[in-house]
């Protein structure tokens, strides 16, 4: 029926637009602002953008369906998210290119987002070869979708569990929130990932703070990596009026501790015999020797930024500075290498003295049970 | 086509090229606020922190607070020697003040100057000093990177 009323142009959406964080559009020299000390980020994510927005509704995420606001007002992980043409953000990648390391395409749970994410894997690899990275929306995927990705030039998968236990995802993500995702269909996809893609392709994002315990957290990590798969660590960073905008972030010490043994558990420098939890699975105890500690706080890799690496250096190049922390907080992850001073407040936030039974005892190479579980 | 962005001077004030700081001068005070291309290179402004007035004598150098953009904290330095005698509540409700109206509703503190003609002379003043000081601080933020590519179309108007 003609009513005389013209209606509004649709806003433009993907593939035409991309969402990009604020971190992402300083690195690319589309925005004027500048990273607190001197921080270099070489990995661009990029967030697909549609005017109805994400379908699920997980409890932490800032652009969670049920969320209030219009989709392309939505803050995600605390951070404005602008919308830019899809054009002008590969021409400033191809035009940095000697500076870039990866480029990341998020998805988000719409029907329109794989027909699109190939599309701009296609438009993206005729200008740079940059490597790809797929952090994917599983509800959408199958075998044939994730080989097509490969096929198109994406090298690494990412898949955002989030939660490491299916009472968790449930409650932040599943039924508990209307929010429509399933557990089984997770690990799915990140089973095929990992069969398509190959090892240490695939890394699973997982939220340190969404009520999973840290033996869980760190049982998790351990069960991935046999399965050369990366688990990704992040903070949750409550968002505001999100459903968990008055939930608690988790305490620095608590994230420092995971951080560590997580990493060593990784570097097959303790096993998980060594560490003993309390009765709601906290860390209650863990022996280290001190050699191990000291290499580790060190070397300092397991307090930096879990995530996929640059090919040229093998270092991580999606940094996500101040993604989960304000720039004046003291670092959760850091997005360098911690300087010295850096190194002791890491020192000061482990208290190690609470919790940790070093040994003066030489360290004697890997002491793990490779068997997996049965 | 880029569009053409104008960060904005006011001839009547003083400027600290390395604190990006304004001065103005109001009877025997001096109202200070940071200047436009200081808060265009900080990126948006999210958070800011000042002292409150005391008795307690400022450096010239002298952090008198802290401002937080989205990725950047860095401290805000007094551009004279002086006492705080009033700061400005409006920035610390609505930090973005900074970024819209940086010397107006953004000014920061009013400072009672102790070496006021001594401190004076290290101050930018008039047109060309201020152009000069603005391109070649755009000159460097352009080679550091912190500006965007389409500053190429970037405008400095002191009026």
């Amino acid at each position: 029926m003609e009513t005389g009323v013209a209606k509004a142009a649709p806003r433009p959406a993907s593939p035409q637009t991309l969402r990009m964080s604020n971190a992402a559009a300083l690195s690319l020299r589309l925005a004027a602002g500048r990273f607190y000390r001197d921080v270099e980020l070489t990995g661009i994510n990029v967030l697909l953008d549609y005017e109805r927005g994400c379908h699920a509704n997980c409890a932490y995420c800032g652009l969670a369906r049920e969320r209030a606001g219009a989709y392309e007002d939505k803050s995600f992980i605390r951070v404005d998210w602008p919308v830019h043409p899809t054009d002008r953000i590969i021409e400033q990648m191809a035009k940095h290119a000697e500076r870039m390391g990866r480029f990341c395409i998020s998805q988000v749970v719409h029907p329109q987002t794989h027909h699109d994410t190939l599309e701009l894997i296609r438009r993206f690899r005729a200008r740079t070869d940059t490597p790809i990275s797929v952090l994917c929306a599983p509800p959408l995927l199958n075998r044939e979708r994730l080989q097509q990705y490969k096929d198109a030039g994406v090298d690494m998968i990412g898949v955002g569990l989030d939660a490491v236990t299916e009472r968790t995802f449930e409650r932040r993500r599943g039924r508990e929130v209307r929010g429509g995702l399933h557990w089984k269909k997770y690990w799915e996809v990140i089973f095929l990932s990992r069969e398509i893609f190959g090892p240490w392709k695939v890394n699973c994002h997982v939220v340190v703070g969404l009520g999973d315990s840290d033996r869980e957290l760190l049982e998790f990590s351990d069960r991935v990596n046999r399965n050369e798969i990366y688990a990704y660590l992040f903070c949750f960073y409550p968002e505001p009026d999100s459903a968990m905008a008055s939930a608690r972030r988790p305490s620095l010490f608590r994230w420092r501790r995971i951080q560590l043994l997580k990493y060593l558990l990784e570097e097959r420098k303790i096993s998980p015999r060594d560490i003993q939890y309390n009765g709601r699975g906290g860390v209650a105890r863990a022996s280290i020797a001190r050699e191990v500690i000291n290499w580790a706080i060190e070397g300092a890799a397991a307090f930096m930024t879990n995530g996929c690496p640059e090919q040229r250096t093998g270092l991580v190049s999606c940094t996500r500075p101040f993604g989960s922390y304000r720039p004046g907080e003291p670092f959760r992850d850091y997005p360098f290498v911690p300087s010295s001073a850096d190194r002791k407040a890491i020192r000061r936030q482990l208290r190690l003295d609470r919790w940790c039974a070093t040994s003066n005892e030489q360290y004697h190479g890997q002491n793990t049970d490779h068997s997996l579980p049965r | 086509m880029a569009k053409t962005q104008t960060i904005r001077f006011r001839d009547d004030r003083y400027y600290a090229p390395s604190e990006h700081m304004w001065v103005k001068l109001e009877d025997r005070r001096a109202r200070i606020g940071l200047d436009a291309l200081g808060c265009w290179a900080a990126g948006t402004i999210a958070h800011i922190d000042l002292q409150r007035p005391a008795k307690r004598l400022l450096r010239v150098g002298a952090a008198f607070g802290t401002l937080e953009a989205n990725k950047f904290v860095g401290a805000l330095r007094a551009p004279l020697r002086g006492t705080i005698l009033a700061v400005n509540e409006a920035p610390l409700q609505n930090p973005r003040l900074l970024n819209t109206d940086p010397y107006g509703e953004g000014w920061l503190v009013v400072l009672e100057p102790t070496h006021f003609a001594e401190d004076l002379v290290s101050l930018v003043h008039g047109r060309e000093a201020i152009l000069r000081y603005a391109s070649e601080k755009v000159a460097e933020y352009r080679q550091r990177g912190i500006l965007p590519d389409d500053a190429k179309q970037l405008q400095v108007v002191v009026q």
